[in-house]
């Protein structure tokens, strides 16, 4: 019998789709990797969830109300990650969020900027990431040293002009 | 300078839109207010649907196959709390096979209602009654794949039309994604339908697999041929090359794709000459006064397969210079032939005629019976492209018994 929810499913048809698709399990046993980045404040795929009615890969969002609360009963955040799947590694960077949006935060929050300048380089661990309970899950947290306002420059974002 | 022709040329090509009226206005002003609806989970458990055994029927459990005649696979989510099955909106857990009738008016507690009947079976009984129901006739097999706004119900209803009219002499398999059976669900229903691309190809390539399936006729309606056609193309390339030549018959009435993204792929996918030369064959049913696709148009900003709408200015005057209709087909491809209903359009969208006009019924009768001329489709100048005329000779009011259609009840 079984006892999975439709979100299972979702997750179950993206662990597929991934899997059978860029990264195969020979892909992978050859160093193919994947690393995303996601925000659950991210307001652009929040549109776009509603618009399509079901969760974004890039946010967190619990469809499953009964998922949620049980992450709550565990003293977790209520923050639906996509399933373990070899080869991928989920980078949440909700907690360092940045701009109207948050929908680009691998280009302008520096802890995000820092991870993402590191794994182009093809790093695969970093000692900034925090573990969650997720194996494959780590979050990034503001960091206390960096200097304030000091995103643009640790990210080398020239800032858009200001609109005259 | 050239900016302003642009904006000026934006504008006009958007003009249409505001003069959508009814769904078409429903629909555009989805897109354009934003007023969009997320999928609400719901206050029950989705595992809580499926947990009775009725959603995981043992192999062997008896199915009445004599009254419940049609077949049908699905991905929705079933609810099996209670005896009264039924397929909910939401995704399914997984694909289920069962048995279902038309549907039929019945009598609960002094009220009259409509109910579907239904049985969920096991996958290998399920494909041991299909083959000896296919065995019993000619080898063929009927597969419908609904569209936009559907329910459970509603594509019970035209698939068992679809049956009754054609009188096919086979099994009929109606495939059931979750549609959201809403005007205002049409994101929702793409979504899902892209969801189930797997679900689909992977059905269609088993049914096309097995040896006993001498010919599968696949009769999409709207938002169905975006799934229809890329998973021929994929059961193609699945398959041993020995497999899929029984797919030849593909019928994409209303369909809701992109035309030029059509154009351009379909003679790499599902109508390579290799196949068109095994004789596979796809008639496509357009009207321009489909007010769905008009909707589509103006939500995705390019014209679909189904509505020969003319998106290029230019090519319109081109024709009106020529005294020709502004109508804007597919493109000439070995082995499409395009029947324009625009003449003979009926119900309140246009959307359905192949269910709802005499003279298209007529047509897609004699179509999924194998022929693939008519006397009764007027030439145009583009030679793989026919249109319906009204036939004088034709009963007024004659479209429900000639498409073999059920009205729907009236609401109360």
């Amino acid at each position: 019998m079984s006892q999975s929810s439709p979100l299972d499913d979702f997750k179950t048809a993206l662990s597929s789709v991934v899997a059978d698709g860029a990264l195969t399990p020979a892909k992978v046993a050859r160093d193919r990797h994947i690393t995303i980045y996601v925000s659950l404040r991210d307001k652009a795929l929040a549109a776009s969830r509603a618009l399509h009615g079901y969760p974004r890969l890039g946010s967190p969002y619990c469809f499953d109300p009964f998922e949620a609360a049980d992450l709550k009963a565990r003293g977790l955040p209520e923050r639906c990650y996509p399933v373990t799947i070899p080869g991928l590694t989920v980078v949440d960077t909700t907690d360092v969020s940045r701009g109207s949006t948050g929908h680009s935060n691998f280009l302008r929050s520096a802890a995000a900027c820092r991870d993402f300048v590191d794994v182009v380089a093809g790093r695969r661990t970093r000692p900034e990431r925090i573990a969650t309970h997720v194996s494959h899950v780590f979050r990034l947290l503001p960091d206390p040293a960096a200097p304030k306002n000091g995103d643009d420059s640790i990210c080398n974002r020239i800032p858009d002009p200001k609109a005259p | 300078m050239r900016r302003l022709r642009a904006i000026r040329v934006f504008h006009r090509r958007r003009a249409p839109a505001r003069r959508l009226s009814g769904t078409a206005a429903a629909f555009a002003a989805l897109a354009l207010a934003g007023c969009i609806t997320p999928v609400d989970y719901g206050k029950i458990r989705h595992a809580a649907y499926v947990a009775d055994p009725r959603c995981d029927p043992k192999a062997g459990a008896p199915v009445d196959g004599e009254a419940l005649p049609l077949f049908v696979v699905t991905s929705r989510l079933p609810d099996c709390r209670t005896s009264d099955l039924a397929l909910l909106v939401y995704r399914g857990d997984r694909v289920r096979h069962g048995r279902f009738a038309a549907p039929r008016e019945e009598k609960v507690d002094g009220k009259t209602r409509t109910r579907t009947p239904l049985a969920l079976q096991a996958e290998g009984d399920w494909w041991r009654a299909l083959q000896a129901e296919t065995d019993r006739r000619q080898g063929r097999v009927l597969l419908y794949v609904h569209g936009y706004r559907e329910s459970f119900e509603t594509t019970a209803r035209d698939a068992a039309q679809v049956a009754r009219m054609t009188g096919f002499d086979g099994p009929t398999v109606a495939y059931s994604w979750p549609s959201q059976h809403d005007v205002f669900g049409y994101m929702v229903d793409e979504t899902n339908m892209y969801h189930d691309v797997r679900n689909f190809r992977d059905f269609l390539k088993a049914l096309a697999e097995q040896p006993w399936v001498k010919e599968i006729v696949i009769v999409s309606h709207s938002l169905g041929a975006r799934l229809v056609v890329p998973a021929i193309a994929y059961v193609d390339r699945a398959a041993p090359s020995a497999d899929s030549r029984n797919i030849s018959n593909i019928i994409l009435a209303s369909p809701d794709i992109d035309r030029e993204t059509f154009e351009r792929d379909i003679a790499d996918g599902a109508l390579t000459p290799a196949k068109v030369a095994r004789d596979r064959h796809i008639t496509i049913y357009v009207s321009l006064r489909d007010k769905a696709l008009a909707a589509s148009r103006a939500l995705h900003g390019y014209p679909r397969l189904g509505s020969p709408y003319c998106f290029d200015p230019f090519e319109a005057a081109d024709l009106k210079a020529r005294g020709l209709p502004e109508r804007c087909y597919p493109v000439t491809i070995p082995g499409l032939t395009v029947v324009d209903t625009t003449d003979v359009s009926r119900g309140s969208t246009g959307h359905s005629n192949f269910l709802r006009s005499a003279a298209a019924c007529r047509d897609f009768v004699d179509v999924v019976a194998g022929r693939r001329t008519r006397p009764e489709r007027i030439a145009t100048h583009v030679s793989h492209v026919f249109r319906l005329l009204p036939d004088p000779a034709a009963p007024k009011n004659g479209d429900d018994s000639i498409c073999n259609r059920i009205p729907d009840p009236k609401a109360p």
